[in-house]
């Protein structure tokens, strides 16, 4: 269902693609861009998959064709609208930005509408594979949150002062949808989304850049619920309440970047902080040193994620009679599966930017980690036995923009 | 055999690479800005943030060359500090998050000049040996 709907979105939007040249380059009030990526990739271990790879090499995780349409409605005020299309059944294809933008000078920038989250330094350009060296940024930072979009308003200021050039960016709003992870979907509502990004450029080599986001989230766990409501009752209230994604959540970011001509140091970290059991607290890094050959980019990665343990509610007495026997395990075992892993990585890869608009990129990144939700999912019972913790993910790809 | 012939083949284009780099070196730029204020100069780091869609002092708007142009290599290699293909890939982060947009690009240095004398508040970069009419301000140039 998905494919064939991403099928027509892809077809629509390479017809929008050809067309745009003949039609819209024209006319000063309306802009006409986009980008796409062609993304292989191939995981050398068959107990699990990672991302949505296998041992089978697929294109569909990451590729992806997206245009974007911006019309300028006076010499302040513009319409700017975003339409992707992926081929991933666990992503829905359609609009991905949808704003208003008001910029009365080049000191202050107001936007409107649907955008993507500025958590962290790509993550609002996590599909434009062309605004980075790698094929997937640190798994470790860039997918350990649970939605990418927000309906709501921001503001950035941009200011100077002595040797510093920045921003401060403030937002906020709300998000109602869907998550997926491990192949399911689940009902998401994010209300009183607010955060603050400051970016500054201190001299000419050194960028730096640091966020607060905190937010009221619910996630509708299906089953989790049901067997939730079976504890409330049985009257185990607290060890229901342990298993309900509700609360709040707290991420703090920062990051660095020093860029040479020909070489540059990257790091950026955060943690992410919750009130409920199920959303586990998590850190996170990752340092990076590129070299630059004129057109090719070779670069190294090591990240790194660390989650607090889970503390279960021990309410539940075990061995009195097999029925709350049957409960024990039955929320232990829930508990297990829920659960996130630690993971580590290093990655090599290589970029070549064959052209103003086109790069090729490699990249192989070798893992280390357990069984958990936002990182290796075991393909059985078996499986999950099996793996030994350690994978490598090969991947080759193609990125452009026009 | 055929392997040295490869080796060969990438030492000549490595070499032809280095070359490229070396003549961008041994070239200089002058900035050129259209402004009331004849007085005002600028450091490399405040002609570095303009042309990177950042914020400085003084108010102006920046003009390109295409990636192509000899010129642009030389700012790119003595003001930017950057290869084109990363300011490239900085330019589609901003565009598509929507923070700002690359500078308007003219075709040529003759098309750049016409532009640059005609509006007030632009700001350009030019081969340091284009005659710069006297109603124009150079900002910064590279040659010491």
């Amino acid at each position: 269902m998905y494919k064939r709907l991403n099928m027509r979105v892809l077809l629509c939007l390479a017809a929008a693609c050809l067309s745009a040249s003949q039609v819209c380059y024209g006319a000063e009030k309306l802009e006409i861009s986009g980008f796409g990526r062609l993304v292989a990739g191939y995981l050398d271990d068959n107990n699990v998959s990672f991302e949505g790879y296998t041992n089978e090499l697929t294109f569909s995780e990451q590729s992806l064709l997206a245009i974007q349409a911006d019309y300028h409605l006076t010499d302040t005020l513009s319409v700017t609208s975003q339409l992707l299309a992926h081929n991933n059944s666990e992503r829905d294809s359609g609009i991905e930005w949808f704003y208003l933008t008001y910029e009365p000078n080049s000191q202050w920038l107001f936007k409107a509408g649907k955008m993507r989250t500025p958590f962290y330094h790509y993550s609002d350009v996590l599909d434009v594979g062309f605004a980075y060296a790698w094929l997937s940024p640190p798994q470790q930072l860039y997918s350990a949150f649970l939605f990418n979009q927000y309906e709501g308003v921001s503001g950035i200021h941009r200011f100077s002062l002595g040797q510093v050039s920045g921003a401060i960016e403030l937002y906020t709003g709300r998000y109602n949808g869907n998550t997926s992870f491990q192949q399911k979907r689940y009902p998401t509502d994010i209300d009183n989304l607010q955060g603050v990004v400051f970016n500054a450029i201190v001299g000419n080599h050194l960028k730096l850049r640091s966020s607060y986001i905190t937010a009221d989230f619910a996630l509708d766990l299906e089953e989790i619920t049901e067997f939730a409501n079976i504890l409330r009752g049985a009257g185990f209230v607290q060890s229901a309440n342990s298993l309900t994604m509700e609360g709040e959540f707290d991420i703090y970011q920062l990051g660095a970047i020093y860029e040479e001509f020909d070489y540059h140091l990257a790091w950026e970290w955060m943690k992410i902080t919750s009130n409920t059991i199920l959303a586990p607290n998590i850190a996170s890094y990752y340092v990076q040193g590129g070299y630059v050959f004129d057109s090719v980019t070779a670069h190294l990665t090591f990240a790194n994620l660390i989650t607090s343990d889970v503390e279960p509610v021990n309410e539940i007495p075990f061995g009195v009679n097999p029925g709350l026997d049957q409960l024990f395990i039955a929320y232990n075992t829930t508990l297990q599966r829920t659960k996130a892993s630690d993971l580590k990585s290093l990655t090599l890869g290589v970029r070549w930017d064959a052209g103003v608009n086109v790069a090729f990129k490699a990249e192989v990144s070798h893992y280390q980690g357990g069984v958990g939700i936002s990182t290796f999912e075991p393909l059985s019972e078996s499986a999950a036995s099996a793996f030994d913790e350690r994978a490598n993910l090969y991947q080759f790809g193609m990125e452009f923009v026009f | 055999m055929r392997y040295f012939m490869k080796l060969s083949l990438v030492l000549v284009c490595w070499g032809a690479i280095g070359s490229g780099e070396s003549v961008a070196e041994s070239r200089d730029v002058v900035v050129v800005a259209n402004v009331e204020n004849k007085d005002i100069r600028l450091d490399k780091r405040e002609v570095r943030n303009l042309f990177m869609g950042n914020t400085i002092d003084v108010v102006l708007e920046p003009v390109s060359l295409p990636p192509e142009t000899l010129t642009r290599a030389v700012f790119n290699t003595k003001i930017i500090g950057l290869t084109e293909s990363r300011i490239q890939s900085y330019w589609s982060q901003m565009r598509f998050s929507g923070r700002s947009k690359p500078p308007k690009e003219m075709q040529d240095v003759e098309n750049l000049l016409a532009y640059i004398s005609t509006h007030k508040g632009t700001v350009a970069f030019f081969p340091a040996d284009v005659p710069i009419p006297d109603h124009l301000t150079v900002v910064y140039q590279t040659r010491q």
